[in-house]
């Protein structure tokens, strides 16, 4: 049974228990004051929104370089990829493995875990709930460690920076891969999880 | 995001420590507590409890 089977809402702030009151679109907690609305409105399409522009943000955010590292005015610009290679060539594989899931298996599991959560919920197939559920707690979880690779430009530029002896310079390529993660977890938010049980009960 | 930062800043120390003499400041350090200190927050903290307090009216409780 669902809270919205015997007409009554759960606060999404403080949990609150509140009757459903019919006729408007959302009421405020009795309790906190936070807006309360039985689904969020066209949840499915702001996601989809998001995460169509995330996708799009995907590709220069791989194909572009995301940082130069110039030491005594020599330096090649670094892509995503490139850099964990360097990495791995240096004999840190360790690191190398850690930065390669967090910025190039965790942003595009992502994108296509949404994707598929999406499509099973308008198509009704596919997955059981519980699957469902396994998919949007990874997203959930899983999405903030993609924000390493920034990170790790921040300090690297705000801290290396010696003139013409060695310097980092941050490309479009991060501004992008930033992008891909802030748009993957604003969509994550603004998916709606009770969507994930609606359509199962008959 | 915590966390996500202190290993973003562990990979730019082992990026940077090829390239120059790195060492570690006791701002790393109180970083560290920092993190632990506020994870072990998240675990202690009952929000439940709290709204039910908040909730109660104020002549209930003194």
């Amino acid at each position: 049974m669902r809270a919205i089977d015997a007409n009554l809402l759960v606060c999404p702030e403080c949990h609150q228990l509140d009757r459903l009151r019919s006729g408007c679109l959302y009421q405020h907690c009795k309790r906190c004051g936070a807006r309360v609305s039985i689904r969020r409105r066209h949840a499915l399409s702001k996601t989809w929104a998001l995460l169509v522009t995330a996708m799009l943000m995907y590709f220069p955010a791989n194909l572009l370089p995301i940082m130069t590292v110039r030491n005594l005015g020599q330096g090649t610009p670094d892509t995503i990829m490139s850099g964990v290679i360097s990495l791995a060539k240096q004999d840190m594989l360790a690191i190398a493995i850690i930065v390669f899931l967090a910025s190039i298996l965790v942003p595009t599991f992502k994108l296509i875990g949404i994707a598929a959560l999406l499509i099973s919920i308008q198509k009704k197939i596919q997955f059981s709930p519980r699957q469902r559920v396994i998919i949007f707690r990874f997203i959930e979880w899983i999405g903030r460690w993609s924000m390493l690779d920034i990170f790790v430009i921040a300090v690297l530029v705000a801290v290396v920076n010696f003139g013409n002896l060695a310097n980092v310079e941050a490309g479009f390529g991060a501004i992008a891969f930033a992008g891909v993660v802030i748009l993957t977890m604003l969509a994550a938010i603004t998916f709606d999880p009770r969507l994930i049980w609606d359509n199962t009960e008959d | 995001m915590l966390e996500v930062y202190l290993l973003g800043i562990l990979v730019s120390i082992i990026k940077l420590a090829d390239m120059a003499e790195l060492g570690l400041g006791i701002g790393l350090l109180c970083f560290v507590a920092l993190l632990l200190v506020q994870i072990w927050l998240e675990i202690l903290m009952s929000p439940e409890q709290i709204w039910q307090a908040l909730s109660e009216p104020l002549n209930a409780r003194d």
